[in-house]
């Protein structure tokens, strides 16, 4: 959804953000593309593939990719232990579970706190951010975790989907 | 009239199945030896259809059938011989009626003058083939007044006692009738008798009570039907005669009752109804047709039974007597009975269903490895117990699995089918002689493949015919027969489904395709071998033909027949030879859900290799292992296999496996046959195919997931994009020689 689409249908709306962290920024995204949150678990590598693609895993039967947002966008360091978590997300039809330091809240923020993003500064290419807002002196970046994971840059999907 | 609704789209799926078996008749029918049999089931089937159509008010079909079985007819009694001509008319017939059964089904506007047209044709064919024949029995009154039955309601018993004269004078008109007892109803495997059966005694009841209102009346034309019938025995008829004479008395009561049941099925409905049990039944899908299949003798019985009740039950009036109601009580059961024991059942189920129960059985396959692995821990006393039991479970669950499987399988003959009428209309259009061979038409293929593939076999087949196979005068020239054959072949492979078209055509021209592919600004592939070359053609908006026909040419077609197959997890191989012919080979899996694999180990990653493409798994001498270009090559059994490092392929391992220490699992695939180097070899298990695409992109070298025991994902390797690797390999070779 586009800030100007956004504006019209949901100006009063306060929105849902789940919050996360990725090295020392904090981010967000879209608390209704969150299908759920799980620790890490070894996946199963996929070979010739980019390293941030860790792999497969079994959520109930369906099989689905891991993303570490951490190793694609170097932002901290990718460690793999128990507090590590992984947040599965609906994207279209698919699922894509993507791999963050930490989950750290849920914030309701309407559409006139979102600032436009900057056009450099951060890890992600502005394409992909909504904006950023400040939560409690926090600057929290929202991200529009549709376009990144359905970007080509990530190359999760084949193309002509 | 909503109850009618289920019955309605089991007469829809029937005349469906009529409609496809009066096409392959007719295509298969040999104008010269004219084979009775046949004939007689081309008629049932369009008699079958014209019985329901008419039972459902579906007065368009009706109308076009009948005309269709006049003909049928005479040809069967051998009065009348079919020439190419009529059986083109014939089909072009069946078109109509498939259009007007689609009409009804999806409530489209029906098309009435194609209708008037097609039944002008075929009164027009038959008037000519009769006279060119010399027939002296044209179609008499009976048979015309016939033709519209739900119009001539209104005059119903004038007309009625006049076809009934007619009828019993005219033996051989006694199957224009479609009512209940019909002798042929016996072999009628359509069985609408359920409904033609209640359908008569509304009949009966509209004659008793001729003021019933007009869109009743419309539904009741059955009985007319009935009548003249009936009048082909004279006990029957006379039976009947009682019949009415009491009924017509009673007409005005039974008006009465008929108001009540506004679902007009007639006063039998009502004895039924108190009957425990029957009135489920009724509005059964199950029991549609139960008096079907009782025999003839049994069925005059019926006959006269059901009459007797009918002239005893309106005179009871409401008060009806328990013994009509157990009389008719037990012929039904007698007629269930008979049912039960007399017939080959099938039901019909939504494949969503199915689906679904392969879906869970798919999970249990699953639960069940996962048993299996924990039940290698059970301590002492109760190993044993436990592996007996796991064992069994094992085999169980194989059954299952199997079964259900084996439900979605259906013969790829319901695709293959459809083609010779293709391939005869299209040889008509374009003047070429051309017939279609179809071989193993037997071979099982999943049902949800069955429905995808046939647009792009259609697409190949038009291709064939119109490209592939030359004139006849081109062929003479040639040296070739002037007659064409096209074949179309299904053979199971290995775990693959292999589809071919072969023509015996030109062949592909090499210089056109490049000539249109320049032309088009395709990028050439390099090198520029011939299967590089047929590749070409595969691209969008490609045509080579001359010209844009309207059988093919426009040059969509070949890309979306590629793109559909590769949907499908399959491929097409194209092979031509200039002036000999074209083969265009599917390869399809075999199944989509589940498949024996043997788990292999490289490095500490778990593959699964589907065991239809295993040929064997060997431990490597060290004298087996040749050398060319810098590649191991294995000597094995009189021949050299190529290898494939799993472990660098698919593993992201550093370092090449030292051969002597690994297992080779010798590999066969649709178009090449390797060897995978692997680390150990852990098992065999049945794997269920989870699709990696759907979360994920495809990947080489992979057929897609499965969850192993532990919960953990095995990758499935696929042969056939392994091959890929190899070829790889060697173009990095080349060029590092080159370089």
């Amino acid at each position: 959804m586009s800030l100007i689409e956004a504006d019209a249908t949901s100006q009063a709306l306060a929105e849902e953000l789940l919050t996360f962290v990725l090295g020392d920024e904090t981010y967000a995204l879209d608390i209704m593309a969150v299908k759920e949150i799980r620790g890490y678990e070894d996946s199963t590598k996929i070979a010739n593939t980019p390293d941030y693609i860790k792999g497969v895993i079994n959520l109930r039967g369906d099989i689905v990719p891991i993303v570490d947002l951490r190793i694609k966008f170097s932002i901290g360091e990718p460690v793999y232990n128990e507090w590590t978590i992984v947040i599965m997300l609906n994207v279209g039809s698919r699922i894509v579970g993507i791999v963050v330091d930490a989950v750290s809240d849920v914030v309701t923020l309407n559409e006139e706190n979102i600032k436009p993003p900057p056009e450099f500064g951060t890890a992600f290419d502005s394409r992909y951010l909504r904006g950023l807002a400040t939560v409690d002196d926090h600057m929290i970046i929202i991200v529009n975790i549709d376009e990144l994971i359905s970007s080509d840059e990530l190359g999760l999907f084949d193309a002509e989907r | 009239m909503d109850d009618m609704n289920q019955f309605t789209e089991i007469f829809f799926e029937e005349a469906q199945e009529h409609i496809d078996a009066m096409e392959t008749l007719l295509l298969a029918f040999n104008i010269d030896e004219p084979d009775i049999e046949e004939l007689n089931s081309i008629f049932r089937a369009a008699h079958s259809i014209k019985g329901g159509s008419g039972t459902f008010g579906l007065h368009a079909m009706t109308g076009v059938t009948h005309v269709m079985e006049n003909i049928l007819d005479s040809a069967r009694n051998e009065t009348l011989r079919l020439d190419d001509t009529l059986i083109t008319v014939l089909l072009e017939t069946v078109d109509v009626l498939k259009n007007i059964l689609d009409a009804y089904r999806f409530n489209a506007e029906i098309d009435y003058p194609e209708i008037d047209t097609a039944k002008s044709k075929l009164e027009a064919e038959l008037k000519r083939v009769t006279e060119a024949q010399g027939n002296a029995t044209p179609p008499n009154d009976t048979a015309q007044a016939l033709i519209n039955p739900y119009q001539n309601t209104s005059a119903s018993v004038a007309v009625t006692n006049e076809s009934t004269g007619e009828a019993t004078s005219d033996g051989a008109k006694e199957e224009e009738a479609f009512g209940f007892f019909e002798q042929n109803s016996t072999d009628d495997d359509a069985g609408f008798g359920f409904f033609d059966d209640e359908f008569t005694s509304e009949g009966v009841s509209a004659d008793a009570a001729p003021s019933l209102s007009d869109e009743f009346q419309e539904e009741c034309y059955g009985f007319f039907d009935e009548i003249s019938e009936d009048a082909t025995t004279n006990e029957a008829s006379n039976n009947e005669g009682t019949v009415k004479e009491e009924t017509n008395q009673d007409g005005p009561l039974l008006t009465e009752e008929l108001d009540e049941e506004s679902k007009g099925y007639g006063f039998f409905e009502k004895p039924e109804e108190r009957l425990s049990g029957f009135q489920a039944d009724s509005s059964d899908h199950a029991s549609y047709g139960f008096f079907n299949s009782l025999d003839e003798t049994d069925t005059n019985e019926t006959l006269q039974e059901l009459n007797s009740t009918v002239s005893k039950t309106p005179k009871r009036g409401e008060q009806r007597s328990p013994e009509s109601k157990t009389t008719v009580g037990k012929r039904v059961e007698k007629a269930k009975a008979s049912k039960g024991a007399g017939e080959a059942t099938s039901i019909r189920v939504e494949t969503t269903k199915v689906d679904n129960l392969v879906n869970l059985v798919g999970e249990l396959v699953i639960t069940q490895s996962m048993l299996k692995l924990i039940g290698n821990d059970v301590q002492d006393s109760l190993l044993e117990k436990m592996q007996t039991a796991l064992v069994e479970l094992e085999r169980n669950t194989r059954e299952i699995q199997e079964a259900v499987m084996s439900v979605r399988m259906l013969p790829i003959s319901t695709v293959f089918n459809r083609f010779p009428r293709l391939v005869r209309d299209l040889s008509k259009k374009l003047d070429k002689q051309i017939e279609l061979v179809i071989e193993g038409g037997a071979t099982e293929i999943d049902k949800n493949l069955i429905e995808k593939i046939s647009d792009p076999l259609t697409h190949l087949i038009r291709n064939s015919v119109d490209h592939g196979i030359e004139l006849p005068s081109d062929r003479e020239e040639k040296g070739k027969a002037s007659k064409g054959t096209v074949t179309l072949s299904a053979s199971q492979k290995g775990g693959e489904i292999v589809i071919e078209i072969r023509d015996d055509g030109g062949g592909l021209n090499k210089e056109k395709i490049l000539q249109k592919a320049v032309e088009n600004n395709v990028t050439l592939p390099d090198p520029l071998t011939d299967s590089a070359i047929w590749g070409l053609i595969f691209a969008a908006g490609f045509s080579t033909a001359a010209e844009v026909t309207d059988v093919s040419g426009r040059g969509v077609g070949m890309d979306v027949v590629r793109k559909n197959i590769e949907s499908l997890g399959g491929r097409v191989d194209i092979y031509s030879k200039e002036n000999v012919g074209t083969r265009f080979q599917i390869s399809l899996p075999l199944t989509l859900a589940i498949l024996d694999g043997m788990c292999v180990r490289s490095g500490e990653q778990v593959f699964v290799l589907p065991l239809t493409n295993i040929i064997e798994s060997i431990q490597p001498d060290a004298n087996q292992i040749r050398v060319m270009k810098n590649k191991p090559l294995l000597w094995v059994r009189e021949e050299y296999w190529p290898l494939v490092d799993l472990g660098q392929v698919l593993a992201d391992e550093e370092n090449a496996k030292d051969l002597s220490e690994s297992i080779v699992v010798l590999v066969e695939a649709a178009s090449n046959r390797f060897g995978v180097i692997v680390d150990g070899l852990l098992g065999q298990q049945q794997v269920v195919i989870k699709s990696l695409e759907r979360h994920y992109k495809r990947v080489q070298g992979i057929a897609g997931a499965t969850i192993m025991g532990d919960g953990s994902v095995a990758l499935i390797l696929d042969a056939d994009s392994l091959t890929g690797f190899i070829a790889q390999s060697e173009m990095e070779e080349t060029n590092y020689v080159v370089n």
